[in-house]
């Protein structure tokens, strides 16, 4: 078999597979972690976007409240189709972060973090506070779920049962993921690694640097706010803290505990972190302390994250090998 | 070529560049030399749009370029280097180079995330032009390398190699040689003088006075905000005030 033909089959194989899972995971629960796997990684993934292009984010949680809360509100008070008001919600969080993109990048470093801290704080607060439009402390509930897909003979999805919930979940992580890697192959992304270890360097040589900050916090805000829209219509409830300040720490600690440096690294880290507090029960009560534990020990023995695992074993291998 | 009048550029109340009048001609290599806090760095920021200036104008080919964003004045065929970090570490030797490459022609954002045939033929020219410019600089034997691991002296010459790959037509240089052995000097002005016989306007920052004495065609000398002297090499050494200004009387 020619080596080119290796990587498309190997990913189609694994994508056929997540496929087939509903047809051997039967337990609802199970699939429901399966499912917030796939929000994990859709946030995870689109920050690692966002941190290419040199910018710390802490605002991915409010990015998602603010589709959470877009997408809710088109379908509950104007009677919008869901798809449309999922589409919408996405659009609404990446809309507000090129507004707020172009004073934002001009903070650099841990003073652009600071500012979008600060604007997660902003946004929490008027869904907190708006009550007469969001609900207030209590947030909105009975929110539709997504309108059924129906194609007589082919597929019927109602989403009345998690399984439906799991394949548009798969579809979303497929299409960002698509759109993500499409930008991690192109000169776009040697253009946002240029700003990140140089900004001045960078500018020097004609790149618009910040032009392609605030594109980069655009694009990744905008997965954000499709993730807040899929995750209002899973869970048909949301309030303003159902993503605080300590859900984007989460998406951090995704992002570095499986290593930003890789594309699969957010993933592969969305998907343990999302496993592991599940796994024991005890864990689940401790869950910060538990991220925080995993954190620390990632960042002391493996700075470049899980992904850099296999390479780290087979040094220390090869090495033990020399000096014996 | 360049022309800048009564520039002028106040820090609170230390007047860092005082009323400064200067042109450059095309296809000259201007020495800018002066002790430290003369102020050239200065220049060079007011110039290349890091900095705007308090007053003056900036005049480049006849264009008013004064108060542009750095990109844009880059984009008009200003290029600098910068004293430190004037690299991308992580990247190869050859990347550094890909990446300055791609801005002429500019690939636009979609059609790079489409992989047009539009864009793959920009790819394609740009990984070429890099070629060039990694032979033109002797940095082809080390195309691969991570940039960060280099000696400081292939570093410079990175540095000027970046700069060169983001098609100069005045190219301004802050310290290329500084704390460079001999052979490297030697090497890197040669590099300079091979530029400017394809057309590149020079202006090079430079303490080390024999490279500037040995390849520059013309030199200004700044202290103090102002420029006290100009002329050639031979004018210069003639001055006394400038080497007063510069071992203090």
């Amino acid at each position: 078999m020619s080596r080119i033909l290796v990587k498309p089959l190997s990913y189609s194989t694994l994508i056929i597979f997540l496929f087939l899972i509903p047809l051997f995971v039967t337990s609802p629960y199970l699939i429901h972690i399966f499912i917030l796997a796939g929000i994990g990684i859709i946030l995870a993934s689109s920050l690692r976007l966002i941190f290419n292009s040199g910018q710390f984010s802490l605002a991915h949680g409010g990015m998602m409240t603010i589709g959470a809360y877009t997408s809710a509100l088109l379908v509950m008070k104007m009677g919008l189709s869901t798809w449309v008001a999922m589409g919408a919600g996405a659009a609404a969080a990446a809309f507000l972060a090129l507004l707020v993109g172009y004073p934002l990048v001009r903070l650099k470093g841990i003073y652009f973090a600071l500012g979008t801290v600060f604007l997660e704080e902003i946004i929490r607060l008027i869904a907190q506070q708006w009550t007469d439009l969001t609900g207030g402390v209590l947030g909105l509930t009975s929110i539709p779920k997504p309108d059924p897909i129906v194609i007589p003979g082919l597929l019927n999805m109602n989403f009345a049962s998690k399984v439906d919930f799991y394949y548009l979940a798969l579809v979303l992580v497929l299409f960002t993921l698509l759109i993500l890697y499409a930008i991690e192959r192109s000169s776009i992304n040697q253009t946002f690694l240029s700003i990140k270890q140089s900004d001045s360097l960078a500018e020097s040589i004609g790149v618009n640097t910040t032009k392609f900050k605030v594109l980069a916090f655009t694009i990744g805000c905008f997965f954000a706010g499709l993730a807040g829209a899929f995750y209002s219509q899973f869970m048909t409830v949301v309030t303003p803290s159902s993503f605080g300040f300590v859900y984007s720490v989460y998406i951090i600690v995704y992002m570095i505990v499986g290593g930003e440096k890789k594309f699969y690294g957010p993933i592969i880290g969305a998907v343990i972190l999302t496993f592991l507090p599940e796994s024991v029960r005890m864990l689940k009560e401790y869950q910060p302390y538990v991220f925080a534990g995993v954190l620390m020990l990632v960042i002391f023995f493996l700075p470049e994250g899980i992904v850099s695992l296999p390479q780290r074993l087979k040094m220390f291998i090869r090495e033990r090998r020399e000096n014996a | 070529m360049l022309e800048v009048k009564g520039l002028t550029k106040r820090f609170g109340g230390v007047v860092a560049i005082d009323g400064l009048d200067m042109t450059i001609k095309q296809g000259e290599i201007v020495g800018l030399i002066g002790p430290n806090g003369a102020g050239k760095t200065t220049l060079f920021n007011l110039i290349t749009g890091f900095l705007r200036p308090s007053k003056g104008k900036i005049l480049f080919e006849k264009k008013d370029i004064t108060g542009y964003k750095p990109h844009r004045i880059a984009a008009q065929g200003i290029i600098r280097t910068f004293q430190a970090a004037n690299q991308f570490p992580d990247f190869t030797v050859q990347e550094n180079i890909v990446v300055a490459c791609h801005l002429k022609p500019k690939v636009g954002i979609l059609e790079a995330m489409l992989h047009t045939p539009g864009s793959r033929k920009k790819r394609e020219y740009a990984l070429s032009r890099a070629n060039e410019v990694l032979k033109f600089t002797g940095l082809d034997t080390r195309k691969d390398q991570l940039a960060e691991e280099l000696s400081s002296g292939w570093r410079r010459a990175l540095s000027v190699a970046i700069a060169l790959a983001a098609k100069p037509r005045l190219l301004m240089l802050d310290e290329p040689v500084t704390t460079l052995d001999p052979e490297r000097v030697a090497f890197i002005m040669n590099l300079i003088t091979k530029l400017r016989e394809s057309g590149v306007t020079v202006m090079v920052i430079e303490h080390n006075m024999k490279a500037i004495m040995d390849y520059c065609d013309r030199i200004v000398v700044l202290a103090f905000g102002k420029k006290i002297a100009e002329g050639s090499c031979e004018e210069i050494k003639q001055r006394k005030d400038v080497i007063a200004a510069y071992l203090g009387d």
